[in-house]
């Protein structure tokens, strides 16, 4: 991708994905979607959810699959609030730059 | 190398940061081999060197365990520490003090005995204006009755003596207030200054 990405950017992206399961997703899946929409090395994304859950907008929880544990990723309460907080500015911010950049 | 050693090199990267942050982060990679529908090699080549994903929990924002930042501090602390004084620089400091007294001490015990001697005089001399005026206040009233126009003018100049009497007095009260304890403390300070580390001479 052309354009850098902040971290604001990812960490809603990163919370718009997880939100979309209401069980939770787990951390190769959410990689994988990210990946779809922005261009992130394999590992950039774990600090991410890191940090997220450090803020309790991500909380983890560990379900049992295929004879192992798989750790799990839901957003919180928190992580709603800032995900539809997102939202906003991001639709403010890229109708903006949709019409100085496209001259829509 | 393949997955345990992988991992086994991610914790070592990992270390000194808290044990929780580091079971999460292995888990984390742990997980991320068993979901990948790619083989251990594919995975490895796609996450990059060991080294790097550490770096990169740690440079995480926000994280206090940040590598480049503790080599960062470590490196301003070796300009900033300032050298200790080793015994041989105390000696010298010594020798030098000694040498020194007999000059010094004598300018400052005469730079002490002359402030004294001023703030001595000057608490006479407001002494006298306020005295001096009050009496001679007085003993012009008793004129008064003598000679009207002398008698005016002994207790007018008694009168305005004593006021200046009053204001030297104020000005007295703010030099005992804030200029003596201030000049106690500039000569602690000078009296300071040979022992002085480094330090403190560039904060101070």
């Amino acid at each position: 991708m052309v354009f850098n990405t902040g971290s604001a950017l990812l960490d809603a992206i990163v919370l718009s994905v997880v939100s979309k399961e209401t069980e939770g997703t787990y951390g190769y899946r959410i990689t994988q979607e990210v990946r779809e929409v922005m261009d992130i090395s394999e590992s950039t994304l774990y600090p991410v959810l890191r940090r997220l859950l450090k803020d309790d907008c991500l909380e983890v929880y560990d379900k049992a699959f295929s004879g192992r544990n798989r750790r799990y990723y839901k957003v919180t309460e928190k992580g709603d609030a800032q995900l539809r907080l997102y939202q906003i500015e991001w639709k403010s911010y890229s109708r903006k730059v949709s019409k100085y950049l496209l001259e829509e | 190398m393949n997955r345990r050693e992988y991992l086994r090199r991610l914790e070592q990267c990992m270390k000194g940061m808290p044990p929780k942050e580091v079971e999460d982060a292995l888990r984390y990679y742990e997980d991320y081999f068993e979901d990948g529908s790619l083989t251990d090699e594919e995975i490895i080549t796609s996450l990059g060197k060991p080294e790097d994903v550490a770096r990169q929990i740690r440079g995480n924002a926000g994280y206090d365990y940040s590598e480049d930042k503790v080599e960062n501090n470590e490196a301003q602390k070796d300009i900033k520490t300032p050298k200790k004084r080793t015994k041989g620089d105390w000696v010298l400091i010594v020798i030098i003090i000694i040498c020194l007294l007999p000059i010094v001490l004598p300018v400052i015990g005469s730079i002490i005995a002359a402030v004294l001697g001023l703030l001595f005089a000057a608490v006479l001399l407001t002494l006298a204006f306020l005295i001096g005026g009050l009496v001679a206040a007085f003993s012009g009233i008793g004129t008064l009755f003598v000679s009207l126009a002398s008698g005016l003018v002994i207790t007018g100049l008694g009168i305005v003596s004593a006021c200046v009497g009053i204001l030297l007095c104020r000005l007295l009260w703010y030099v005992f207030s804030k200029g003596v304890p201030a000049m106690a403390k500039g000569v602690v300070k000078i009296c300071k200054w040979p022992f002085k580390d480094g330090s403190e001479k560039e904060g101070a």
